[in-house]
């Protein structure tokens, strides 16, 4: 207090100054008593200047405390919209068709610090949201001192107006983007689902973030940026539909446990379709995980069985140890104790042709022993039957394959046993074969025929590839016995090789159980798709014509397919064409 | 002189004092203004976002698959058949016809010419008489039960609707494959058809 004075009076003075010379002139007694006057007048001013100062001392402190202080409500909002769901970019089919996009939801949270009477806010909630009331969880969690808690995640609009008009203070609403896939089950494997948080766990979801860092993004903060430019895919919706509504047709018919379907662009390896049945509803994320929904076109391994030997003779062709016109003993082949037998036995030396058509299992495999093991080693290799797919889906399976080569793993591979690979591995491998003999891995994402050129690697010379056209549309072509006339569709050209491969059980091969499969292209003149169809343990159809084979329901399921998308694609039918203009030896 | 300038000082401050309160109060309007245009422009994103999930789930293939086949009765929609596509190349030029009575009305080719006339006059010989054929479909497709009931529903008002299907004639009006909506006014004469 006493240093006071000391500190205020030059400031105090210096407005009462200027008077003082004036009066001090006059006179002595004068002077005393205006000092006197002056000291009274000082202490007064004094006073009042100490009150000011103290004001607005108190003043100053409370603003700094108001300004440094932080505000609790906002932190507790910050803290929610960080944790609110990610924007992601919309999927687009290639045509623009959307796959997957975002909408608003709104999520329900709490500050329970500002929760005056959580009783009556646990009472009012259960009054809206049935499944709050008398939950624990959520009561243990408005009576904490938490800045901020999420009450329930995405609500219904109905459900908010009504909590809206409670009017409970500390209970608020927060706008989150939620995935919706208008499609529904339609893609489901290829896209794949989001977790409640916007982050893609599973398909090309799952792709998108790992690819553009989404999740690195998020964890910095930035999660709700707008305006993300939309990822445009290489599916095509129509496509996609025809092929999950005739598969999942012909599960159906066929009493199939499961069934795959493939499009592929024989050039680009774009992948227009891909169907795994039984699929899932991404829309419904719980269901993702399921065993049974497991991705089988890129995920499972299967021993593809006769699809196997277009790759044989493609290989076999392309050594130019054998040719169109040689001709093989289709007796048993025997290795020890293993035999190897036709399933339909023809009982006389079958010509390649003759071979490929009536998926000689014999045939295949003199003349795959004829080549040589390394050669076939080398050409699996090439065709990426040793390895993972290099695509953008997660989800892939590695092949299984002999690690030691013998006489017996080579004669068998030649017709598709003791080598296991993906449906997509089969898919991909076969258009290589169709169409040139390029080997191009295969995308999700939309690609021209320049950039997968620049990508692929040959692995046939291009003649071989022709007599492979050839072979694959005799095989198709009505008439000649082949096993894939039931695929044909008149006027697209369609070309396509068989495979029913019996299943192991317990280690040995169950011939009532297969896995059978249709390998297509069309239009073979200059194949441009290449259709895969996979149905696995069908049953043969009550009114059928004879046993289960992949002729009668993968291939049959294969030509629908075709008659239906190759409008679609573009693809013009034609007629006139002689039945052998693509042979060329 | 003092005073003049005073007041006229105090004036000024008092116009100041109101222009700036005004300017304020304009940029507080303003402020309130954008941010209420953005919560509008964040709403109307939303309602697109929204609307644009709706027209995808609606045009959904599978929808519009099962719609066609439950109103089949009506719409005659089948799936393509492909000896239903043809390119231009494959339509057969119009084969030179002797020019008919100079005093007949415009030749008129065939196609949707009037409903009830048409089967009668179209010869069935003339589906043959084209230089390249069409592919054939094993079983006759019927292409003018559509066409048919679409002309229907045009307004009817006497006169019929006119296609053209050839090449037009020099200084003709442009070929039009789909037939005109509106009828042109034509001579009260019955209409002939020229094959």
């Amino acid at each position: 207090m006493s240093d006071e004075p000391n500190l205020s009076s030059p400031e105090l003075d210096a407005p009462t100054a200027p008077p003082e010379p004036a009066v001090a002139v006059e006179t002595d007694s004068a002077e005393t008593r205006t000092a006197r006057q002056q000291g009274a007048s000082r202490k007064r001013l004094l006073l009042v200047g100490l009150g000011f100062a103290v004001v607005y001392a108190a003043v100053a402190m409370r603003l700094f405390s108001l300004g440094s202080a932080s505000d609790e409500h906002t932190e507790a909002l910050a803290s929610g919209q960080t944790q609110v769901s990610t924007a992601r970019p919309d999927l687009l089919d290639r045509n623009g068709e959307v796959l997957a996009t975002d909408v608003k939801s709104s999520s329900l949270y709490a500050e329970p610090r500002r929760i005056l009477d959580v009783e009556e806010a646990m009472d009012a909630l259960g009054s809206v949201i049935p499944e709050l009331r008398g939950d624990e969880g959520i009561r243990k969690k408005l009576s904490s001192k938490a800045g901020f808690v999420w009450l329930r995640r995405e609500i219904t609009p109905e459900q908010k107006r009504k909590i809206f008009r409670l009017g409970l203070p500390g209970v608020g609403f927060m706008e989150e983007s939620r995935r919706f896939y208008p499609g529904g089950p339609l893609a489901g494997h290829v896209l794949g689902t989001v977790d409640v948080d916007n982050h893609g766990i599973l398909g090309m979801e799952r792709a998108i973030d790992r690819d553009m860092g989404l999740d690195a993004l998020h964890a910095a903060g930035f999660g709700g940026e707008r305006e993300m430019k939309p990822k445009r895919l290489s599916l095509d919706i129509r496509v996609q539909h025809v092929v999950r509504d005739e598969m999942a047709e012909a599960v159906q018919k066929f009493h199939a446990v499961a069934g795959v379907g493939i499009v592929l662009d024989a050039h680009t390896l774009e992948v227009l379709a891909m169907v795994s049945l039984p699929d899932f509803d991404p829309n419904d994320r719980n269901q993702a995980f399921l065993k049974e929904h497991i991705n089988r076109a890129t995920l499972g391994v299967y021993e593809m069985g006769s699809v196997f030997k277009t790759f044989n003779s493609a290989f076999t062709l392309d050594s130019g140890k054998v040719t169109l016109n040689d001709v093989y003993d289709t007796s048993p082949l025997s290795f020890g104790s293993q035999r190897i037998t036709d399933f339909h036995a023809k009982g006389r030396p079958l010509t390649v042709p003759e071979i490929f058509i009536y998926s000689s299992n014999v045939g295949s495999a003199r003349m795959a022993l004829k080549v040589g093991t390394e050669a076939q080693r080398a050409f699996f290799e090439k065709l990426g039957f040793h390895s993972k797919l290099d695509t953008e889906l997660p989800d892939l399976g590695s092949p299984l394959y002999p690690k030691r080569n013998s006489d017996v793993s080579t004669a068998t591979m030649s017709f598709g046993h003791g080598i296991s690979v993906t449906p997509m591995h089969t898919a991909v491998a076969g258009a290589a074969v169709i169409n040139g003999g390029l080997y191009v891995e295969p995308t999700f994402y939309p690609r021209n025929r320049e950039a997968a050129e620049a990508e692929a690697h040959r692995v046939l010379k291009p003649e071989t590839s022709d007599k492979m056209r050839y072979l694959f549309r005799l095989n198709a072509t009505p008439g000649t016995g082949g096993s894939g006339s039931k695929a044909d569709v008149p006027g697209y050209r369609v070309g396509g090789k068989t495979g029913t491969a019996e299943k192991i059980e317990h280690g040995k091969y169950v011939g009532n159980k297969r896995f059978n499969s249709f390998l297509a292209a069309f239009p073979m003149d200059d194949p441009r798709y290449v259709v895969l169809t996979v149905l696995d343990e069908p049953k043969a159809e009550l009114t059928g014509e004879g046993p289960a084979t992949a002729g009668l329901n993968a291939g049959a399921a294969a030509g629908a397919i075709i008659r239906r998308i190759a409008p679609l694609l573009g693809v013009m039918p034609k007629y006139d064409l002689p039945k052998g203009t693509v042979a060329s030896n | 002189m003092m005073r003049m300038i005073n007041f006229l000082l105090i004036a000024l401050m008092l116009i100041g004092a109101g222009v700036v309160y005004d300017f304020k109060y304009e940029a507080e309007k303003a402020t309130a203004r954008v941010a209420k245009i953005n919560r509008k422009i964040e709403a109307e994103r939303d309602a697109i976002a929204t609307l644009k999930a709706e027209w995808s789930l609606l045009n959904q293939p599978r929808r519009l698959q099962e719609l066609t086949e439950k109103h089949h009765a009506y719409l005659e929609l089948d799936p393509l058949d492909p000896t239903q596509i043809g390119s231009i190349d494959d339509i057969p030029f119009k084969p030179a016809v002797p020019q008919a009575a100079p005093g007949a009305p415009t030749v008129r080719p065939n196609g949707a010419a009037p409903v009830g006339a048409q089967q009668a006059a179209l010869p069935p010989k003339s589906a043959t008489k084209g230089s390249i054929k069409l592919a054939q479909p094993e079983r006759a497709v019927e292409h003018t039960g559509s066409i048919g009931k679409f002309l229907d529903r045009l307004p009817s008002s006497g006169a019929t609707p006119k296609t053209t299907g050839s090449i037009p004639k020099s200084g003709g009006a442009p070929m039009v494959l789909a037939p005109l909506p509106t009828p042109l006014p034509k001579s009260s004469e019955p209409s002939r058809v020229n094959r």
